[in-house]
């Protein structure tokens, strides 16, 4: 399938500061990709040049069919765009802000009364239509905001931290809304910090660190390629200390507790009793935490911080 | 460049223009006060550069309308100014409206505005000077009609 989103070999300093490393990335039609990141990943300015607000040093961008970096003008047609921050005009109604960027679009007439009426019914803010935007709630300016870059039903929509500020049922119709944009075979490029969020949305995962794509695939295929599964060990007083080998399993003390990183959770919980001998009996609870796409963010990305920090984390072989 | 989208800024402009209408109005009315308080001064620097007819509204009146105009279209910087301030230019960059289509769209209200400065100042004074015969007293009235129109498409 020819993705609707193609980019290779992105790059981007700010001075000494380098923002993108050479990200690669593909988007297809009907799919939503999931952005995450630390802050500074550069998940801003990747969807910053993508809207063509900001010039690559290197790299090159396809849109469509359309090489965005030698026609941005073409390509923008192609794109819908929600900066991260709120950009509504405030001393016009709810109306007027998406009429503006609906007619921009090239729509106009019934087809542009219709898409402002559908995307307003799927924000909800269809009551709040003929209300100037300064008197809305942060909460309905987002959706406004949204809604602006959502209202011509483009192939290609850049939402950057859309639910920032929204409040839960926002943010559920903002999912939702995203998720008929993808069923209507639009791509999604869904910049995020709630990794709930990506869960809901069934969306596929691109986790940038430090201007670089560390991971890309389904959730359930990183999780299962990343993240461990955790068993923690609470302890009634001090931990016991630990030596020998752990089949590979990774120990990490925090306080009381001590998390084993480990793909059998079975076999390292056996072994861990069997080591303490009679201490076990100092063992106020044990848990087995699944992996999910919280536990693999922290994984990818906290890993290499921790490494930096000296910490009580432990690699035991 | 499409019309179209010229035209949908031009609209949109209107539009934030006609929710805050202070600013210009008050660019259309200040230069009809200041003539007021001016024309004396004008008079006398006229008659002592040899116009010994001149009540001061010759150069009053396209003076104040031209300084005014100034401030006019100046205001299409503060437009772009705005759009920084709401959060909204980075949005308008992305839209699929082209650079040349955002500032033709942003500077045509304001010169709209400054020509219809220049029509009710102008209209003002010589509505005036027809009803109480102020701008011209021994010379014809058209000519003096004719004399400010003439000033002020010098000056710009």
């Amino acid at each position: 399938m020819t993705p609707v989103l193609e980019v290779r070999g992105l790059r981007k300093s700010y001075g000494t500061r380098t923002a993108l490393a050479g990200v690669d990335l593909d988007v297809a039609p009907g799919e939503i990709v999931g952005l995450l990141g630390p802050n500074g990943a550069g998940k801003t300015t990747l969807v910053s040049i993508l809207a063509g607000l900001r010039r690559p040093d290197a790299g090159s961008i396809r849109i469509g069919s359309i090489d965005a970096l030698a026609y941005p003008k073409q390509a923008r047609r192609l794109l819908g765009v929600a900066p991260q921050e709120t950009g509504v005009y405030p001393t016009l109604t709810c109306r007027e802000n998406m009429r503006f960027f609906a007619e921009l679009a090239g729509l106009r007439g019934r087809a542009l009364r219709e898409a402002v009426h559908s995307v307003a019914e799927a924000l909800q803010i269809t009551g709040l239509l003929d209300r100037r935007a300064q008197q809305l709630s942060g909460g309905e300016r987002r959706r406004l905001h949204s809604a602006l870059a959502l209202v011509n039903s483009p192939p290609l929509v850049l939402l950057d931290e859309p639910t920032t500020g929204a409040d839960v049922q926002a943010r559920v119709q903002l999912l939702q809304l995203v998720g008929e944009l993808a069923s209507d075979r639009s791509a999604v490029l869904y910049s995020t910090h709630y990794l709930t969020e990506i869960e809901q949305l069934a969306a596929s995962v691109v986790l940038l660190d430090q201007g670089r794509v560390i991971a890309r695939g389904s959730v359930e295929e990183l999780v299962a390629a990343h993240a461990p599964n955790i068993v923690e060990f609470t302890f009634e007083g001090p931990v016991p200390p630990f030596d020998g080998a752990w089949h590979g399993a990774r120990l990490e003390v925090e306080g009381a507790t001590v998390r084993v990183h480990t793909s059998q959770p079975g076999v390292s919980t056996a072994a861990m009793i069997e080591r303490l001998g009679p201490r076990a009996a100092e063992i106020r609870s044990i848990e087995v935490v699944r992996p999910s796409l919280e536990t693999l963010y922290l994984e990818l990305t906290g890993r290499r911080y921790r490494q930096e920090i000296p910490s009580e984390a432990t690699n035991v072989a | 460049m499409s019309l179209r989208r010229t035209l949908a800024i031009v609209r949109h402009e209107f539009r934030l223009a006609g929710r805050d209408p202070l600013p210009i109005l008050i660019l259309v009315v200040f230069p009809l006060v200041m003539m007021a308080f001016l024309k004396p001064a004008f008079r006398d620097v006229l008659v002592a550069s040899g116009y010994p007819h001149a009540n001061g509204a010759e150069q009053a009146v396209p003076g104040d309308a031209v300084l005014n105009g100034f401030y006019i279209v100046g205001m299409t910087s503060f437009a772009f100014f705005s759009e920084y301030g709401w959060n909204t230019w980075e949005r308008l960059r992305a839209s699929h409206a082209s650079s040349a289509e955002i500032i033709v769209g942003k500077a045509v209200p304001r010169v709209i505005a400054s020509v219809a400065q220049f029509l009710v100042v102008f209209a003002i004074a010589i509505c005036w000077a027809f009803t109480f015969g102020a701008l011209c007293r021994r010379s014809s009235r058209w000519c003096s009609a004719l004399l400010c129109v003439s000033s002020c498409s010098e000056s710009s």
